[in-house]
């Protein structure tokens, strides 16, 4: 029995190899891990036929590997395995842990050394701004963005007599006691993730998280958002929801921030622009959508982005990377991007294929509209969004300790202050483990 | 319980567990070989950096004080999960034992839990237990903020060791459903002829003669509890609220996996291998310790 | 057995009934799910009864997704593990119990510390041994001898990728020790005496009495195996060697903000389920038949 099953093992070892050979023959394969799920993939995988059917002589296999992190785990095994894909598409909290990871050819040089002429300028601000280098190189290109905006209910916001969506965190306020007075029984709704409480609107007041902008000009930034803009904010956040103001979307019916709305049972709600998608789906909810306030009298800056961007491994055979190239460069193209916006909800990346969404027929969806009118404010050194070691560690400690002063286990300033030294000693361990490296920020 | 008698000879043990020992030592021994590397080194993920840092991970990981709450949530998570477990699988096994007729149905029905994804478990049960929708939002009604397991962390780590419960009892209950099988009948007929009730036939013959099998399946939920219970946190609480469900194994996954600390993880995991090691011999020595005292007696 | 006891009896179905609402409820509020609208599970979050669109949503799975494939590539992992496991597992605890030679104690603790240490955390070395079988070898020899060797196995995206590092576990040991325990000391002291040798024994004797434990450790191996979701995602990357655990995950949002389509996830996991339920009907036999003469 032993025997025969370690016979049927080695055949199966062996059926592998003879499988893996002929693809290793052919020059223009490549192959492309993305991270997506569902109606999601669908879009990616449509993107690839369309690419397979117009370049003959290249072939894409477009491989869904799991969520954002299942795909950064398996790249990174994959690669330490010596067997990663040529393009992987990466979160872009995980952009720090590229960077610097010493295994990527850049997407700017591929680019160039195949021809392809690729104007970084032609992306829109708050993208190129978000994935620059320090030297404004694009190391990646863009892929899956949103920002954050406002949506609100309008025919709610209508009974409860406020005349159109709050521009300042204190007519937000107004709005919400306005509909809790009206008989609201959830007047916003938030899911408490970080991405949408700091980040965000620390970009949008131009405040730091970290120091050494950000986390842009080296290893050696600290957290820095504890006492700023982010706890003024996060004390009203905390008094909101004492108040039942702001309800958590575990007791929702939908349980869901988007569909919590969507579904029309609150009336606002600050979620990404991607969302929109869902609100349409549902058909039941007229949304007014509006940018993210700010407080007033500040001055407003530009959104960050939050979403993914595609990675080219290097040390793979030459033949690939042309095609690679050329893969990267029909995504990029215009049509391409409305196709995926319009499946996904994701913003368009260029101005070109901006313009071009503008003047179809249907015109931008309302969040998409309001979402490229916040990211091409002004900018600062913060509103480019925080690049940090360990950023998805640092969210979840962000995320427990803000649980806890919600609960009612400590004030929301402790909790803060306590979020910024356990994220400071994930930075310090950061910059000690590329300590030895010879290149500390490309 | 006498020991089994023993065969003779030195090489045949071996030459029998050794399939099994080369299996392991190829994708147990040596992936853990090279967990314990990172464990005295600074690592970054794309293996382009390592620097030897001796027990530095271990002295952050010890001097975390977040890890000594992570330990307490694991000895309470581990102990209520196991003793639920093991508890309701026996009942159900016996009582299913107890009907011998209706008894298939049920126990058909009963494994059903067992063959249900865990991908799909998480949000089946989230939906369940949501306090906005469902049968806990009707006792939300009734009294207002009574179950709220996003605010409160011993609410949370109820609906864990649930949730955990759920899915270890159709294992323990088919195993003792298995050795309950394998007691030959006559012994219980003897006993019943002498009067013996059926819940005294239980506590008398049956649990004292299942006795490995129960400390097998408590063994093995000792270590799925400690080792491999990070799928159900993930899914249901993140660790949440505020940290009360973040178990050790949780932490070492999450670490390891979602922030690619293969340092930290690895110190982390070598932690929980002590830990586990120290649960599982406390456990043996316990068990053999009432072997020797009854084989005495 | 005999006597009765009726007021016994009432009770225990009464449990048993509870048990089952507990036990099977969520596989209801799955079902309920699987068989309403995505838009109604937009409006009204999952669904708590039953609605008129399964089949609808069912054909939609397998248009969407090749579902037949992954279940071929699960049954034949699960087949290939369930076997593997039982031979290896029921052969060691045999070492390991019934020898004197102190070798059987190097073999009982060298595998029981598999429990030790899941395979996901030592997921990134695990894929490296599988993507490159002779590694560990070369490395030894490396150091030992200084050789280097080149030859490499690749075992990714293969059945013997998929299923290897499933059976290099102890579970199946140790359930065979344990059940091994219980049997008879004089079984074998009487085998002795008539000059049967160990492995005589073990054949003649010993499986036979294991009838029920291979029935148990077979249906929990296979349903375990089938279920798995972490190792068989992280050992593929093309859609032809994947599982239906992953095939369930696929149609799973990965974004918040990102339009669900839980009732096709549920009834993807609904037709997950049915060839698992189909070996636990099949084992049931087993159990029954396996040792109700056990011992006599």
């Amino acid at each position: 029995m032993i025997g025969r099953a370690a016979a049927r093992r080695l055949a199966c070892a062996l059926w592998a190899l003879a499988a893996a050979a002929p693809l290793a023959g052919r020059a223009a394969e490549v192959e492309f891990w993305y991270a997506h799920g569902g109606l999601y993939a669908q879009a990616i995988d449509e993107l690839c036929d369309g690419f397979n059917a117009t370049h003959p002589q290249d072939h894409v296999h477009c491989l869904s590997q799991g969520t954002y992190e299942q795909t950064l785990r398996k790249a990174v095994a994959a690669y330490r395995a010596g067997q990663p894909p040529a393009l992987v598409e990466i979160y872009d909290i995980g952009t720090a842990d590229m960077l610097h990871s010493e295994a990527i050819y850049p997407v700017d040089a591929l680019m160039k050394d195949n021809g392809q002429a690729v104007d970084d300028a032609d992306y829109l601000d708050g993208i190129r701004r978000y994935y620059a280098a320090a030297d404004g190189r694009l190391f990646s290109q863009p892929f899956g963005t949103s920002t954050l905006v406002l949506y609100g209910n309008r025919g709610k916001l209508a009974a409860a007599g406020i005349p159109g969506l709050p521009r300042t965190w204190e007519a937000f306020e107004q709005a919400l006691r306005a509909l809790k007075a009206h008989g609201e029984s959830c007047p916003a709704v938030a899911d408490f993730t970080p991405w949408k409480m700091l980040d965000q609107v620390n970009a949008a007041a131009g405040a730091p998280i970290a120091s050494a902008g950000n986390g842009r000009d080296g290893l050696a930034a600290r957290y820095a958002f504890a006492d700023g803009i982010h706890r003024r904010y996060m004390r009203d956040v905390a008094r909101w929801h004492a108040q039942g103001l702001l309800l958590p979307a575990v007791l929702t019916h939908a349980g869901d921030q988007p569909l919590a709305f969507a579904d029309g049972e609150c009336a606002l709600s600050l979620d990404s622009t991607g969302s929109y998608a869902i609100v349409l789906k549902a058909g039941i909810v007229d949304a007014e959508v509006g940018p993210l306030p700010a407080y007033a009298g500040a001055a407003r800056y530009g959104n960050t982005i939050g979403g993914s961007s595609l990675w080219v491994f290097k040390g793979k055979p030459a033949a690939v990377y042309p095609a690679a190239a050329r893969f990267l460069a029909y995504l990029r193209e215009p049509r391409q991007q409305r196709l995926f916006s319009a499946r996904t909800g994701y913003l368009p990346l260029t101005r070109e294929a901006q313009r071009q969404l503008e003047a179809s027929p249907l015109g931008e969806p309302a969040a998409i509209r309001v979402g490229l009118a916040s990211m091409a404010l002004p900018g600062n050194a913060y509103s480019a969004g925080a690049r940090l070691g360990f950023m998805s560690l640092f969210r979840l400690i962000w995320q427990e300790e803000v649980q806890r002063a919600l609960a009612g286990r400590q004030s929301m300033d402790d909790a803060l202050a306590h979020a910024q030294a356990r994220g400071n000693l994930l930075l310090a361990r950061f910059q000690a483990t590329y300590a030895g490296t010879a290149r500390s920020q490309p | 319980m006498k020991t089994s008698a023993r065969f003779h000879g030195r090489w045949m043990p071996l030459a029998l567990g050794l399939p099994q020992l080369v299996l392991i030592a190829w994708f147990f021994y040596w992936p853990s070989w090279k967990g314990l590397w990172w464990s005295l080194h600074l690592e970054c993920p794309f293996g382009h950096c390592t620097r030897f840092v001796g027990l530095d991970n271990y002295r952050r990981e010890l001097g975390d004080a977040s890890l000594y709450a992570s330990l307490l949530s694991t000895a309470v998570f581990s102990l209520c999960g196991v003793a639920l477990s093991v508890a309701a699988a026996l009942a159900l096994a016996w009582m299913v034992e107890f009907h011998r007729r209706s008894g298939k149905l049920f126990r058909y029905l009963l494994i059903w839990p067992y063959a249900v994804a865990g991908s799909v478990l998480g949000v089946i049960l989230r939906a369940a237990a949501s306090p906005g929708i469902g049968p806990m939002a009707y006792l939300n009604r009734l009294w207002p903020h009574v179950w709220q397991p996003h605010l409160d962390g011993a609410q949370a780590m109820a609906l864990v060791v649930a949730a955990f419960a759920w899915t270890q009892i159709p294992f323990d209950f088919i195993v003792l459903v298995a050795a309950l099988r394998s007691i030959p009948a006559d012994y219980l007929a003897a006993a019943a002829i002498d009067g013996a009730g059926p819940l005294r036939r239980l506590l008398d013959i049956q649990i004292p003669m299942i006795r490995p099998q129960l400390f097998f399946v408590a063994t093995m939920n000792l270590v799925d509890s400690i080792t491999n219970s990070f799928a159900i946190v993930d899914t249901m609480t993140q660790g949440g609220p505020g940290g009360a469900t973040g178990i050790l194994a949780y932490r070492a996954y999450r670490d390891g996996f979602v922030g690619l600390d293969l340092s930290g993880s690895s110190a982390l995991s070598m932690l929980l291998m002590l830990l586990l090691l120290a649960a599982i011999a406390a456990q043996f020595a316990a068990m053999e310790r009432r072997a020797r005292q009854e084989g005495f007696r | 057995m005999i006597e009765r006891h009726p007021v016994l009896k009432l009770l225990t179905l009464l449990l048993l009934m509870l048990s089952l609402v507990f036990a099977l409820g969520p596989l209801y509020l799955a079902l309920c799910s699987a068989s309403v609208t995505s838009r109604q599970i937009l409006l009204h979050g999952l669904a708590l009864a039953p609605g008129g669109h399964l089949l609808e949503n069912l054909a939609a799975v397998l248009h969407r997704a090749d579902i037949g494939h992954m279940l071929l590539n699960s049954l034949v992992v699960a087949l290939i593990v369930v076997a593997g496991k039982l031979a290896l597992a029921s052969t060691s605890a045999f070492a390991v119990v019934y020898f004197r030679s102190r070798m059987r104690h190097v073999v009982f603790w060298g595998i029981f510390a598999t429990l030790l240490l899941p395979l996901e955390v030592r997921i990134v070395p695990t894929y490296a041994v599988a993507s490159d079988l002779l590694e560990p070898l070369r490395a030894v020899l490396a150091a030992c001898t200084g050789l280097h060797l080149r030859v490499s196995l690749n075992l990714l995206d293969s059945y013997a990728g998929l299923s290897l590092p499933l059976m290099a576990s102890a579970t199946g040991t140790f359930l065979f020790r344990q059940f091994y325990l219980t049997v008879p000391a004089e079984l074998a002291e009487a085998a002795r005496m008539d000059g049967a040798g160990a492995w005589r024994f073990f054949v003649d004797i010993l499986l036979p009495l294991s009838k029920a434990n291979f029935a148990a450790l077979g249906t929990i191996v296979f349903l375990t195996t089938w279920k798995d979701y972490m190792w068989p995602l992280v050992a593929t990357s093309r859609p032809e060697m994947r599982t239906i655990a992953l095939g369930i995950a696929s149609f799973l949002p990965t974004e918040t903000g990102q339009p669900p389509e839980w009732n096709l996830v549920m009834a993807a996991a609904l037709i997950a389920l049915a060839p698992p339920l189909l070996v636990i009907g099949l084992t049931q036999r087993w159990f029954v038949r396996g040792v109700t003469g056990a011992g006599k």
